[in-house]
């Protein structure tokens, strides 16, 4: 008999035995579809973050600040005006720049869902804003007016927070302001706040600076062209101009990468702890087999085979561990949003989560890893089992 | 004592399944007290940064009245409520301005209990109508010592035409966690109401504790509406605005701590139940043995639970011992996440949740295998083992 086919033979002998270890071997599947799941939940709300994160950016824009992040950043009425003057920007029709000086304020209102405070962003944005971010499409009610105590709701805001549906009131230092569309944006950023014309919530505010001015660039070379009139221009050197893809990649990246960085150390933590359990069942497995196995020996096969059945058991039941994890996983985060702190504003990310053959292939790594770990040393005492003294157990 | 014997050999059957066990149960401790020391330091960070103190202001600048804190009062939610109003006076031997605020002592200082004072300066402050409690630090640049008069320029008119303001030094407060503050001193409204021409009953601004930080913008939309109606509209704000800024990231952390140690909970249930039952499968002739020589079924049920517990109470104990060393090791990590979360300390309160969720387990993984060994027939025991 040649090694493989041995090989063969005794995995399958081995395998066929599991039933009868049933709840022994579940314990494994159990222990690590638990891992596989929870790792590739988080995995699955990092990548969505860092996805939400990096629709919002457009290589084809830059946003100009006057300080490290929008919220943080402000800048005068004339530097606003001053910016949206410069070189670089593209203009639209009749020549009026594609910019919009927009300015953000946090609005208090309660989750109807958790019945908790939440805050969302307003933004308040200029009168191009729309032929700025042709992503943004409204998709029930009406656009707000300007002048008018009104503000448009994302559809991620709306549903995080259950309670901005259209006719709905926004409580705001000077009176309700009403909520009477809501928009879209392809699920990115945006989709999380609320948008209204800037100069009135800066009247409602009695406050005259803005936070950011967002342009669409002319061509490739407009960026730099912005850049360097930022520089020679006094009016405007106090502002920084960054394309708007890098912007929201850099302001991003810090909680991105933490949330993987949780990601791995909870599923590593887990895994660990499954190492235990997966030693356990297989030690038991190789001591319910050790006459079956010793019978073997005396038959005249080898111990490679005896070790490759065991860690094809350990494999084997890992991997359907692997798979019923991905799909409690998939079952329960797949299609479904999430929210999160952003890293970008005080408020919060609503964004989509998916659970695709990446993630699960990741679960199923760790899968085999613990597998291979937990079978080893099982598989070791398997080819050392003292073929006289099990035998004579019988 | 015999019991102790009997587990100890029960355990020590299959050594290595035992540590494997204990092991992995440690783990799972592990996690579960570090994501619950994380989530309670969220909380706690919540708590610190004072949420539960609501302002309310004039909406449109029609100043509000005193009464009104009748109405305030009705609200759900809310436990305590003060009112303040900012008196300026000059004190002409030094040429400083004095700020005064004016309230209700006994309400001021259940809202702000950050400020610190003796309950005898409290009383002092109620029994002298004049009185005024200064910040420590003014009143050591100013030399006043209790029972000083202060004379105060202001140009509040006094009903007996009087031209200065006199108050009396009755105690002293401290702001801890504040030392670069405005200093300040605090007064009896009642006295500057009584005492003023005009306008009688009218306040800056009430303050308002409210039982649960987490629901702060539904009181605070609950006393604007209150007020929506009458001929003073209120704005009610967080009295933090870092607050405010910071409870909005926060997010799901919550959410997502309870469903990890869900998973993992259930896990080890598996895990553990597993083991007990298996150690009871092979033990079946030796419990028979024991029912035989007279142990009672309640005795040998005992004695699988209390195999279980030890098991999880080693692995409590060893997770939660592992979770005291890690947790200051990535506190500082936690930073990250919030500003204002400060570093964490791992909360006492995590351990005690660690054993209840320990015992807890112990019931779930033994109530099957002890089950079964209570209901174990000696005869059809013994004969299977033969």
């Amino acid at each position: 008999m040649s090694a493989f086919r041995q090989i063969g033979a005794v995995s399958a002998m081995g395998l066929r035995s599991v039933p009868a270890r049933f709840g022994t071997s579940l314990v494994v599947v159990v222990g690590i579809a638990a891992v596989v799941a929870v790792l590739v939940s988080a995995l699955a709300i990092a990548n969505g973050f860092t996805r939400a994160a990096a629709d919002t950016g457009d290589a084809g824009r830059a946003i100009v600040l006057g300080g490290s992040t929008e919220a943080s950043s402000s800048m005068s009425r004339e530097i606003a005006l001053a910016v949206q003057d410069a070189p670089g920007i593209r203009a639209g029709e009749a020549g009026v720049p594609v910019a919009s000086a927009e300015a953000l304020v946090f609005v208090a209102v309660t989750n109807v869902n958790t019945g908790l405070d939440a805050f969302v962003t307003l933004r308040g944005v200029g009168a191009s804003a729309f032929e700025l971010r042709p992503e943004v499409s409204l998709v029930e009610g009406r656009m707000f007016e300007r002048g008018a105590h009104e503000v448009v709701v994302g559809r991620s805001a709306q549903q995080r927070l259950g309670s901005l549906d259209i006719g709905a009131n926004l409580s705001l230092p000077n009176g309700e302001w009403s909520v009477v569309g809501v928009f879209e944006s392809g699920g990115n950023a945006l989709q999380s706040e609320l948008m209204t014309d800037a100069e009135t919530l800066l009247n409602a505010y009695q406050r005259n600076i803005y936070n950011s001015v967002t342009v669409r660039l002319a061509d490739e070379q407009g960026l730099s062209r912005l850049a360097a009139a930022i520089d020679t221009d006094p009016a405007i050197t106090s502002v920084d101009a960054t394309r708007e893809d890098e912007y929201y990649a850099a302001v991003a990246a810090p909680v991105s990468q933490l949330l993987t960085f949780i990601a791995y150390g909870i599923g590593g933590i887990m895994a660990f702890g499954a190492v235990f359990g997966a030693l356990n069942t297989m030690y038991s497995a190789v001591s319910t087999r050790a006459t079956e196995i010793a019978t073997l020996r005396a038959m005249g096969f080898g111990s490679v085979p005896v070790v490759v059945s065991v860690l094809v058991e350990a494999l084997v039941l890992a991997v359907t561990g692997a798979f019923v994890g991905a799909l409690v996983a998939w079952l329960v985060m797949d299609g479904s949003t999430i929210s999160t702190m952003t890293g970008i504003t005080p408020s919060q990310l609503t964004f989509g989560l998916e659970v695709g053959l990446d993630l699960t292939l990741i679960g199923i790594a760790f899968a085999t890893t613990i597998a291979l770990i937990g079978g080893l040393f099982a598989a070791v005492r398997a080819a050392r089992v003292p073929v006289a003294a099990a035998l004579q157990m019988v | 004592v015999k019991g102790l014997f009997l587990i100890r050999s029960a355990l020590w059957r299959k050594p290595m399944r035992t540590v494997f066990t204990v092991a992995s149960l440690a783990v799972g401790f592990l996690l579960f007290g570090m994501l619950q020391g994380v989530d309670t330091a969220f909380d706690q960070a919540v708590e610190r940064l004072r949420a539960d103190r609501l302002l309310v202001d004039p909406r449109f600048g029609q100043p509000l009245q005193q009464n009104d804190v009748s109405v305030i009062q009705e609200i759900e939610g809310i436990t305590d409520v003060t009112w303040t109003q900012f008196f300026i006076g000059g004190y002409p031997q030094t040429g400083s301005t004095v700020i005064v605020l004016t309230t209700e002592p006994e309400s001021f200082y259940k809202v702000r209990n950050e400020y610190e004072t003796s309950p005898e300066h409290i009383e002092a402050l109620k029994r002298t109508p004049n009185g005024l409690i200064v910040w420590q630090s003014l009143a050591d640049d100013m030399g006043w010592q209790i029972g000083d008069q202060v004379p105060l320029q202001s140009n509040v008119p006094r009903l007996d035409g009087e031209p200065a303001w006199t108050f009396e030094v009755v105690g002293f407060m401290d702001w801890p966690d504040n030392p670069g503050g405005v200093p300040f001193t605090v007064g009896n409204y009642a006295y500057l109401d009584e005492a003023r021409v005009s306008p009688k009953g009218v306040i800056g601004r009430f303050v308002v504790r409210i039982a649960d930080p987490r629901q702060s913008v539904e009181v605070a939309r609950a006393i604007d509406a209150a007020f929506q109606n009458s001929p003073r509209p209120t704005f009610t704000q967080i009295d933090d605005q870092r607050a405010q800024a910071e409870l909005a990231t926060i997010g799901d952390v919550s959410r997502l701590t309870v469903a990890v140690i869900s998973a993992v909970f259930f896990a080890i249930v598996f895990l553990a139940g597993n083991v007990v039952l298996q150690s009871v499968r092979e033990r079946i002739g030796e419990l028979a043995v024991l029912k035989t020589v007279g142990f009672s079924d309640a005795r040998v049920l005992m004695l699988v639970t209390s195999e279980a517990l030890v098991l999880c109470v080693a692995g409590a104990a060893l997770g939660l011992v592992g979770t005291a060393v890690v947790f200051p090791l990535i506190a500082p990590y936690l930073l990250q996440l919030s500003l204002y979360l400060g570093t964490p300390r791992l909360s006492p309160s995590v351990f005690a949740w660690g054993f209840l969720f320990a015992g807890v387990l112990t019931v779930l993984s033994a109530a099957l295998p002890a089950w079964h060994a209570k209901r174990l027939s000696i005869v059809d025991a013994l004969r299977r083992r033969v």
